[in-house]
């Protein structure tokens, strides 16, 4: 369960620092990637405990054993969220390629003049 | 009645999808049913805040589900006020916009009444969740509105956008993972209700990064850059839409989880935070706007110093600061949109830049929509009896109230300033090149440091303003 934390912290920050430092602007969308992957698996954490099992009710299934099902359900909206932005986001970047013959985004300034 | 809450947002997200069918039939049906739907969305907004007015909190249940496993509406003084504004100012832009989109360019309806029913959704919510929800499609709907049929720059400007929204957003969620993990529920009256167990620390990050993400959509000034860009690249109706109505949604979230960010860092060291960005924020955006070339930019810094204005009037923090700063709000929604609505006129629609010499003699040819910039930019710079004047005058007032004289003289310093930039534009506006004499344009400044002064003795004089008074008296009881 630690690991799980420690893997999020480090997912996070990871996408963070790419998008904060990076030019490239495929890579600033896998940094969005990398950082949301960060928070899902954080969601995904605080549902889970040892022996859980899948809130479905059940002949013999106590609720107490169960998972939470909430942060599932955010979780799967956070998802369907992020694949839309970035879908989006990477049309954008294919426009913007088309029209500066680059995906870096310090030399797309100079092409703009 | 009952259903009234969910209609406001069901109303233009229906009509949103209906869009391509409609287009089907005709464009002309699309078009007259974009203004009546903009219009109905208006009444149906104001019959809700009529009602809450009336009736006071209102609670919906999303499918009849209690708040304990089912997602509700809250709807108080405050959003009601809020989803008024929003609905008003959206169908201003609509309205705007029946005249702006050419044959076949139907999806941009589409994606203005997302907006519209994520900007209503995003203050109509009690569910945490569901507040990220609506301003996933605020921001989605927003992205694709700024590269609407516009070049490369605005290309660039809806990706530097992206960038900065989706930054907010992330930190956003992260921020309701913490807030689940600790308090176990997402409703945002039971969050208020258990605040105290809290383990400090977890409301410390959690609240960190809500405000950084609520500061980031604000453009607030260390996290402003890609409001100028973003302004001043869009069309007319989309630099209207997030100026005037996208605005008010993150001061709406700042406004409502004002006890959050209370309880983690303290009253007295939010206020401290608030008037200090404020007053760096009040700072910037106006010196930012004294050397622009491009009016839509100008527009831009200019709502970088009024959410200045606003953050100093949360940041005093007596009840009748925040009476100010929704009343100032208000006024800054009419009033940006009628900014950029004549900037629009003036530049012919869509020409990819608006620059003040672009302007020039513009006034004298079209008649209407320079009196309008002109009482527009009036309005803003804060001359009486607009109604933008008696907000301001609001919050030096507040500030006055609570000792604080020294963000007072701030924000009539900054008006000075407005009027140094705005008296630029506005005297551009009807002066053709011709007879840019020294002469003429030297009588042209002394009216503006005139109006600049006239503006000052007002501001010092502290007469009270009694309509103003009365009307924000009323609000505040009902709002608080």
């Amino acid at each position: 369960m630690q690991a799980a934390y420690l893997a999020v912290i480090y997912l996070f920050c990871l996408g963070l620092y790419c998008v904060v430092t990076e030019k490239n602007l495929i890579k600033i969308a896998m940094g969005f990637v990398i950082m949301e992957a960060g928070v899902l698996l954080f969601l995904v954490c605080l549902a889970s405990f040892p022996d859980g099992v899948p809130p479905i009710v059940l002949e013999g299934v106590t609720s107490s054993s169960m998972v939470d099902p909430i942060p599932h359900a955010l979780s799967l909206t956070a998802i369907v969220i992020g694949a839309g932005t970035t879908g989006y986001m990477l049309s954008l970047i294919i426009r913007l390629y088309r029209q500066a013959g680059t995906v870096r985004i310090d030399r797309m300034g100079r092409t703009e003049q | 009645v009952t259903h009234l809450p969910i209609l406001v947002i069901i109303v233009p997200l229906v009509y949103a999808f209906l869009v391509p069918l409609l287009d089907l039939v005709s464009s002309r049906l699309r078009t007259s049913a974009a203004a009546a739907v903009a219009v109905t969305h208006l009444v149906f907004s104001i019959a809700l805040f009529i009602h809450v007015f009336q009736n006071g909190t209102l609670e919906y249940q999303l499918g009849g589900w209690d708040s304990e496993v089912g997602i509700i509406l809250y709807i108080d003084g405050l959003a009601a006020t809020f989803a008024v504004m929003i609905a008003l100012g959206t169908a201003l832009v609509a309205w705007y916009s029946l005249d702006f989109v050419r044959e076949g360019e139907s999806k941009y309806f589409l994606l203005l009444y997302i907006a519209s029913a994520g900007l209503s959704g995003a203050v109509l919510t009690g569910d945490l969740f569901n507040l990220y929800v609506f301003i996933e499609i605020i921001a989605l709907s927003g992205f694709a509105l700024v590269a609407f049929r516009r070049g490369f720059r605005a290309l660039m400007a809806a990706m530097r956008y992206m960038i900065f929204t989706i930054l907010s957003s992330m930190l956003i969620l992260l921020a309701i993972a913490f807030v689940y993990a600790t308090m176990g529920t997402l409703n945002l009256g039971e969050i208020a209700a258990s605040m105290h167990q809290f383990d400090p620390t977890v409301l410390k990050v959690s609240a960190g990064m809500f405000l950084v993400g609520v500061a980031l959509k604000l453009a607030i000034v260390p996290l402003h850059g890609w409001l100028p860009a973003t302004y001043g690249e869009s069309s007319t109706p989309v630099g209207a839409l997030l100026a005037g109505v996208g605005h008010k949604v993150p001061l709406y979230i700042l406004i409502r989880f004002l006890y959050f960010f209370e309880a983690a860092a303290g009253e007295q060291r939010l206020a401290t935070i608030l008037l200090g960005i404020g007053a760096v924020t009040i700072a910037f955006g106006h010196f930012m706007a004294l050397g622009q070339p491009d009016i839509r930019r100008v527009l831009g810094f200019s709502s970088i110093a009024h959410t200045g204005y606003m953050l100093v009037g949360l940041g005093i923090g007596t009840p009748f600061a925040l009476v100010a700063v929704l009343f100032h709000a208000m006024n800054h929604l009419i009033v940006k949109l009628s900014a950029f609505f004549s900037v629009g006129m003036l530049t012919r629609g869509d020409r990819e830049r608006a620059t003040v010499l672009d302007l020039q003699g513009r006034g004298a040819a079209s008649p209407f929509a320079g009196m309008a910039f002109l009482v527009s930019t009036l309005a803003l710079i804060g001359i009486p009896p607009l109604g933008a004047f008696a907000s301001k005058w609001a919050l030096i007032m507040a500030a006055i109230r609570a000792d604080h004289i020294g963000f007072a003289l701030l924000m009539i310093a900054g008006t000075v300033v407005a009027a140094v930039y705005y008296g630029r534009i506005g005297k551009t506006l009807y002066i053709s090149t011709d007879d840019l004499k020294p002469d003429r344009s030297w009588t042209a400044e002394g009216v503006l440091y005139g109006s600049a002064a006239v503006v000052c003795a007002v501001a010092f004089s502290f007469a009270l303003f009694p309509a103003a008074n009365r009307i924000l008296d009323e609000l505040m009881v009902f709002i608080i």
